[in-house]
């Protein structure tokens, strides 16, 4: 009898790509939400902390 | 990728603790080292200059322009593991965190580094350096959620590509957001 499996079920959270997808679409909320000007100004360190865990996450291949 | 004694429970904890440090660490000397820096430069030279080294970032990671950023090329000492349980992974993620000890395969945290060194309040510069720590300690994390052994090293090698340009574009984002609200 062949052996069954079972498939994979949808995106997984931990995927690289999942994570980098959520660092991105975070990103560009918060540049559209600057942009628009109806952000508060709390959202700007956020911002920062975007920047810096995007460089962060990028260097993902080096440990 | 965690071939270190760095692996589950407290140990990663205190590595990814180390890691927000270190970045916290780094941001901290960027910004001590700005205020010489901007002294002299009006601000739209810093603008440009942050500008320039976007655009340069940018383009070496779309493989585009190639040319060599200075970085530590060795690896961190596994020496540091003899500090102990805690105290080890710490150390480690300190020196991984400030991103000056070890290799950086990315060009994006130069662009980063620049944009603090120029442009950045106290504020700002924390929100870099511990978004730094954070963004290593997501692949910590990530990776030992993830899977069995080396199933997401594997994973993030099959998508290197698509990653490098995802997270090209939140950096991007990121960037332009800061530089629209400080312009304000």
């Amino acid at each position: 009898m062949a052996a069954v499996t079972t498939a994979p079920a949808g995106p997984r959270p931990w995927h690289p790509v999942t994570v980098a997808g959520t660092l991105t679409a975070a990103a560009l909320g918060a540049a559209g939400v600057v942009a628009a000007g109806a952000g508060p100004a709390s959202l700007v360190p956020g911002a920062w902390l975007l920047l810096g865990a995007a460089s962060g996450f990028a260097t993902s291949g080096s440990t | 990728m965690l071939s270190s004694p760095v692996r589950r429970g407290t140990p990663a904890l205190a590595f990814c603790l180390g890691l927000v440090t270190g970045g916290a660490i780094t941001a901290a000397v960027l910004l001590v080292l700005g205020s010489l820096v901007r002294a002299p430069l009006p601000g739209p030279a810093r603008w440009a200059a942050v500008a320039a080294a976007a655009v340069a970032v940018l383009l070496k990671e779309a493989r585009i322009a190639r040319f060599g950023l200075p970085e530590a090329r060795r690896l961190v000492p596994e020496s540091v593991f003899r500090l102990g349980r805690h105290l080890g992974p710490l150390a480690f993620g300190i020196e991984m965190g400030t991103g000056a000890r070890t290799y950086l395969p990315s060009a994006l945290p130069y662009g980063a580094a620049v944009a603090v060194l120029l442009l950045a309040s106290p504020a700002a510069a924390l929100g870099a350096g511990v978004g730094f720590g954070v963004g290593r300690a997501l692949m910590t994390m990530s990776n030992l959620r993830y899977g069995p052994d080396n199933d997401w090293d594997e994973q993030w090698l099959r998508y290197r590509r698509q990653l490098a340009w995802m997270l090209a574009l939140a950096f991007t984002a990121a960037l332009v957001a800061v530089i629209v609200a400080a312009a304000r």
